[in-house]
Formats: C-alpha cells, structure tokens, sequence
C-alpha cells in the first residue's frame, strides 16, 4: 500500500431550507416560452409539456430531503488537492469498500449533464455482489464528483480532462492509499478515464468505458487506412451531430453567454439539460413525455437536476467543454494509444450507429467490446443490473 | 389587404416592474479567473461588466424613455399574408421621395435605425437638400419585437416575400430601394434576387452592410479570395455557436431565456461586444466605446416586454428549412447594389471580385470604423452612405 499522506474527511450533504425555499420560489414564478408547431418529438429541442409537467413535479412535489438522505446513505468524503499549478481542488467522492478480503478498487467517473449520483445504483451491486447472488470480484467503489460540478469545488482557473486524471490518480494513491487501481466512465468521465490509463499506465489495471473518446493519430505511420465500415461510421456520426452538437459547440466557446440564464433560472437549467436526457438516453420518443418519464422517473432526474442547481455548478460543468479541447488531451499523439487492457460496451443512443470495433482498436489495448440492445448513454441509472454485470464480467476478463 | 394601423408602444408598468425585480434580485456567481491585461470576454458575457450594466438597469434605466423615443416616429401594424408587421412609415421631404425598406437582424431590433431616421427621411436638417428625402418603412422581423409571434419558424426568404407585399401591396409602391445588415442583409438580397423590378417585383435596388445571400456553387478562386475564405473559417469556428444553436434547438435555450431578463441580456450583449468597433481612441476595446448603456438595454428590452427572444432565434431553424442562402448557381442579383463594408463587421464581404460573382455592384464603400450594427454604431456615416447610393440611382 502507498502511505496515505492527504487525508480524506467524512461529508453529508446538507441543503440548506432557505435554498430549498428559493429553489420552490423561483418554480413558482417560471414564465414558459412559447412553442412552435411540430415539437411534439423535441425536434426543436425540449419539449413544452414535458417541461410544464417537470417543473410543476419539482415546484409541488419532489421531496429534495428524501433525496438527499438517500444520497447520504453513501458514505462521502472530501479531500484537498493542489495541482501544479498551484491551484486547490475540493475533491467530494463516494467510497463503499467491497466485501471479501481482496476487493478490487474500482474509480467511476461520470460526465455532463450528469452528477456522482449517476453511478449510485450500482454502488451496492458492485462492491457487495453477494448481496445480488452474483458471483464474482467485488469493487471498492470510488465515485469523485468531477472538478466544476456537485459537491467537489470550483476551479478558479478551468482545467481539463488530463488534470483531472492527475487528481483521479492521487485520490487513488496519497488520499486512498492504493497501489493500483481499475476505472470505469462514459461521457466526459471516459475522457478522464482514458488520460488516467495514458498518463499512469503503471497502476491503472485495467480501464472500462461506454464511450471513447480518444482520436487516432491517423497521420502516424502505424495507422493502416479508414477502412469502408470506418468511413460509413464516421460520416453517420457526423450527420448526426451536425443537428445535435448546438450545446457542445456553444459550452466550448462562450459558456459565458449562457451562464447568467442558466443559473437564474431552474426551468432554464431543466430545459437545457433534459434535452440530453431525452436524446441520449435509450428512451422511447414516440410521445412528447411517457418514454422520457418511463426512462427517468421524475424523482431521478430531478436529483441530478438538484445537485447542479443548489451546488451552482452549471457555469463550471459546462466550462469543461472549454476546458477540455484547450487542453488538447483528446488527439493521441503519433503512435500514442492507451496501453492499459480495456474494455468497452456499447449502448444504444439515439440513431449513433454502432463504432466499429476496428476504429476502437486504434487509440486503446482492446481486449473486450460488446454491444447491448438496451441501455442509453446513463446506462448506469438506465440498467443498473445488466450495467453492473457487464463492468464486473469485464474485467474478470482484463484483470 | 387590410389597412395598417397605427401603432404605439405602451407597454404595462406590471411587464416593467416584472422584469426589473428579476434583474435586481439576480444572484451572482463565479466566473473562471482572467488574468490582468487579457480579455475578460474571453469565455463568454464578462461578469464585470454584466454586473455594471444591470446596477445601471436595476437603479437608472428608464424604459418610458426609451418608449418616447420608439414612439417619436409613425409606426404601424398591418397583416401580411397571416403574418403580423409592425412598421415605422416615415414620410420622407421632398416632391417625389423615393421608398427605403430598413431590414434589422438578430440580436437587433428596429431601435437600431432610429438614430438615421430623420437624416435619411429629411435631408434638409441635416444640411442636405429637401429634394433627397427618403420615406422610410422599418419592419420588425416576424417573431421580433412588435411584430407578431409565427406558429412555427420562418425565414428570410419568406420574409422577403412578405415585406414585397408590404411595400407594393400594403403601401401601395412600385418600387423601392431595400437596405439590410444581419439578417436583414439576407432578407434584402432575397428582395433584391427574387422581387426586384427585373422580375415584376417593386425592389429597384438594395444596399447591404453584410455578406448575406451568396452565389451559388462559387468558390475561393484568387489568392486573396483564398485568404478571406480561411480568415472567415476561422472566425465561423469560434464565433458560430449562438447560430448552430438556434438553427438546430432554439427550445433548449427558450426556457432559461424566456425565465431570465438578466440571461436575456449577457446573451445579446456578448454579441455587441464581440461584433462591434469597440476600440477607443487609446487602443483599448470597451463595450461603451460603441454603445451606451442606455442603447443596449432599449434593444434588451424590446425582446423581454415583448417575450419575443424564442421566436427571434426560430429565424436560424427557419432559414434552414427554407434551404438556407444561396441563389442558383450561375446567377446572381441584377438590381444595382451598394456594399458597405464596415471593418469589424465579423462577417467580413469577400474581396469585390466574389462579390461581384453575385451582385450588380454600384457603390462600393470601405469604411475606416464601424461593425456589424452600422446604423446604431456610425449613425450619420451609415445614412449618407445610403443617401448618396439613393440619389445616384436618381441619376
């Protein structure tokens, strides 16, 4: 074991009642925009009465204290880092120590728009599998709230995906005191995950994702040409974000300009938001709200949305976007690719047609690749049973 | 065609003290730390100064003045083909004043040209002669300002059918001189392409402070041409997401925008600031080198007393759906047209050579300062210019 030299400080979370009064406060006074004709399928973004119906549950009848005991039913630190440059970061984490004597720890990492309470349903099926008759490793389950977003600090000066996973890897090592570790992600999180498994290659095990994130180096001599199946992906998935990248390319150059209304208004902050939720998630979108709310429960993403709006962490999450291409840590450099065993599962999105394998073999060691029939891009709080067992199937297989 | 009728801003006290008590009670929150020297816009709208511009709106702005000033001029409202327009109609010195259609874009509003208006309309008090007066027609946009709210988006194009009604049937022109920046430079050269007097439509000609409405099919060919294309790439690249946005998911942006006057307000402002001349006289760049407060919260306002920020981004998504701004390759616009190419202007015209591959070009003007809201920026600059295009075409 490492010598654990940063300590780590139990948290609970506590909402303050004169916050929960202003949040109630501010639903009560929400003033709808109006909606063009031909919305009944979001397809000029969220959708008026599935809004009208989240913030009237919100305003009348979301229960943030029983939420939030749940979340403290998880037991949560905190622990001071500072960076290179000299720049303190606050690091809020959930850590649930595995049954049996030689559990493996295992560091979740999750994205935007979402928070740590994304992993939360699987918590308890990974690190106590007995619990679940599932045979099996069990996990030390580790789940940091990303640097900008719920519970862990504001960054004064931004920073990006590779700092992050500097942080990640001291958490593991000075504040948790272990040697090496495996990590799992999607989203943003699989950013972090993959520079992890890059830049500390020697105690990260084996690395788990539901997205990938990184881009070959195709000018580097050891990369054999884009083959037909390559092609075909990579100009679907360009049509595809051609209609849905508005709030990436906006949150990458000006999340500024957005801010002062996201954070004034909590309607705003579910509108912006929800339409990830509907889009990415495996939801049916054939109503304007039954398949949204079939999907997440009003009680599940409202506990997201709750988090981002009491912690006032909409301007710092969406930063990220900013934050991370400046950093420049997503290209591998030529001949660069994450050594480290991964594995990665695909669950459905959308219409995002399914990455070739051959195109994830590029930029990653790829020793497992398996695509689901059911899940979404929050697989995690989608399907947290067949989640679950694919991560821990995984890496019976990496480790 | 029904007769327009006149029209007033009044807009309830209730609607004002509404939208101040949201911008007095704004809770403030962090921004990403900028060094000394460099710029604070750099991530977006500079809290600095939003925090500025709302003390000053909270506590000094006063909307009844912005009112008179917005009812110092005839306006009206008058259905076009279903859709609703409010206008100014000024009517111009003169014997025979020839019509001039002003065309306002987004985040702009008809405020933007009430500065020209008495310098175009009546020369005389500006040290011209009578004889050159204009009569002024100033829309709002469908989905801006005093102009109705569409049921779903609509763009340029349409809108250039609907103001060619507006001119020749509504008011009764034959023709008409069209002036346009922003999307009222799209707007313009639609009038210009599809209603000019060439094809039976009443626009004689069209004056234009934007590359809008291009040829189709042309690509960068000189090396200047080249050199443009890049430059305008990649100013596109960091400077387009507001558009991408609003063509794709104007709904996701409406709720925080329709609940949030002081949301409202850093997501115009940041585009003053980025797409205007703020330079100084001593080299540095400040927001109220190009405009006061007071202009910027006029503009502000008529969105918000209005509600109209959400169908004011649908115009994106509808130019999309119309098919965007090209005409069909191989032709181009005959009406004689003027360019006024203002230096920070952020969508910079070609070189004259491409320009030309579009446009019957008569006038051509580089101005030495001035940027994208050119009549509420240069004023007298901008209005002389399109006096002296209008009293050319006389001959």
């Amino acid at each position: 074991m490492t010598h654990r030299i940063v300590p780590a400080d139990p948290f609970k979370i506590h909402v303050p009642d004169h916050e929960i009064a202003d949040l109630k406060h501010r639903l009560e006074q929400t003033r709808f925009p109006n909606e063009p004709d031909g919305n009944e399928h979001w397809a000029y973004g969220t959708n008026l009465s599935y809004m009208e119906r989240l913030v009237s549950y919100w305003r009348d009848d979301f229960d943030w204290r029983k939420q939030e005991a749940w979340l403290n039913s998880f037991p949560q630190f905190k622990a001071v880092l500072t960076d290179d440059d000299d720049q303190d970061h606050e690091i809020h984490f959930v850590y649930e120590k595995g049954s049996g004597p030689n559990p493996i720890p295992l560091i979740m990492t999750h994205g935007w728009p979402s928070t740590f309470r994304e992993f939360l349903d699987v918590v308890d099926r990974l690190a106590h599998p007995e619990k679940y008759g599932q045979a099996g490793p069990a996990f030390d389950v580790i789940v940091p709230s990303l640097i900008g977003y719920g519970f862990s600090s504001l960054p004064r000066i931004p920073i990006g995906p590779a700092a992050i996973a500097d942080l990640w890897h001291r958490l593991m090592t000075e504040v948790l005191g272990y040697d090496t570790y495996a990590a799992q992600a999607g989203d943003w999180g699989s950013f972090v995950t993959s520079r992890l498994a890059l830049q500390h290659p020697k105690a990260v095990r084996a690395i788990h994702l539901t997205m990938l994130p990184l881009r070959p180096n195709m000018k580097h001599e050891s990369q054999s040409a884009i083959t037909p199946e390559e092609a075909t992906w990579i100009k679907e998935m360009k049509t595809w974000w051609s209609t849905e990248e508005g709030y990436r390319v906006i949150q990458s150059t000006k999340p500024m300009a957005l801010a002062f209304g996201l954070a004034d208004s909590p309607a705003g902050l579910a509108g912006w938001l929800a339409d990830k939720y509907y889009r990415l998630g495996d939801t049916n979108k054939s109503h304007e709200w039954e398949g949204m709310e079939a999907r997440f429960p009003m009680d599940t993403i409202l506990t997201q949305l709750s988090i981002y709006w009491f912690t006032g962490t909409i301007n710092s999450a969406n930063t990220l976007y900013k934050a991370g291409p400046e950093e420049g840590s997503s290209l591998l450099q030529s001949g660069e690719r994450v050594t480290v065993p991964t594995g990665y599962t695909e669950y459905p999105m959308d219409t995002l047609p399914i990455t070739p394998r051959s195109w994830a073999e590029r930029s990653y060691n790829l020793k497992t690749f398996k695509v689901m029939e059911k899940g979404g891009h929050f697989a995690a709080m989608e399907e947290p049973e067949l989640f679950s067992n694919d991560v821990r199937s995984a890496f019976e297989k990496l480790l | 065609m029904a007769t327009p009728q006149p029209f007033k801003v009044e807009i309830q006290q209730s609607v004002i003290d509404g939208i101040l008590d949201k911008v007095r009670s704004y809770d403030w929150h962090e921004m990403p730390d900028i060094e000394a020297g460099a710029d604070r816009w750099a991530y977006g709208t500079d809290m600095v100064y939003m925090k500025e511009l709302c003390a000053y709106w909270a506590k000094r702005f006063d909307w009844r003045a912005a009112e008179e000033k917005l009812n110092a001029f005839p306006q009206f409202k008058a259905d076009v083909d279903g859709q609703e327009v409010h206008f100014y109609h000024v009517q111009g010195s003169g014997k025979n004043p020839q019509p001039l259609l002003l065309t306002h874009g987004w985040p702009g509003t008809v405020f933007e040209f009430l500065g020209v208006i008495d310098q175009l309309a009546h020369p005389e008090n500006h040290g011209g002669n009578a004889e050159d007066g204009l009569t002024l027609v100033i829309p709002s946009l469908p989905g801006y300002g005093f102009s109705g709210k569409p049921k779903k988006p609509l763009g340029p194009k349409r809108t250039a059918e609907l103001w060619n009604k507006l001119m020749c049937e509504t008011l009764g022109y034959d023709t008409y001189i069209a002036q346009g920046g922003d999307w009222g430079s799209v707007v313009t050269g639609w009038l210009g392409y599809n209603h000019g007097v060439d094809k039976q439509g009443g626009c004689q000609a069209i004056h234009l402070n934007m590359w809008g409405l291009r040829p189709g099919g042309v690509l960068p060919e000189t090396p200047e041409e080249q050199t443009w294309a890049a430059e305008a790439g990649a100013v596109m690249a960091a400077e387009s997401a507001y558009l991408q946005l609003q063509a794709t998911k104007p709904q996701s942006l409406s709720y925080a925008m329709m609940d949030s006057p002081v949301g409202v307000a850093a997501w115009i402002t940041e585009k003053f600031n980025t797409w205007s001349d703020t330079e100084g006289e001593d080299g540095t760049k400040h927001i109220e080198n190009a405009y006061t407060k007071d202009q910027l919260l006029s503009n502000i306002m008529i969105y918000l007393v209005t509600r109209t920020f959400n169908t004011s981004t649908w115009f994106y998504r509808g130019f999309f759906e119309e098919g965007g701004s090209e005409m069909a390759p191989g032709t181009r616009v005959e009406v004689p047209t003027a360019i006024a190419n203002f230096p920070r202007e952020f969508i910079k015209f070609p070189p004259r050579s491409m320009v030309e591959k579009g446009y019957n070009i008569n006038q051509w003007t580089d101005f030495k300062a001035g940027g994208h809201f050119a009549a509420l920026e240069t004023g007298s600059t901008f209005a002389s210019n399109v006096s002296t295009f209008a009293k050319q075409l006389k001959g």
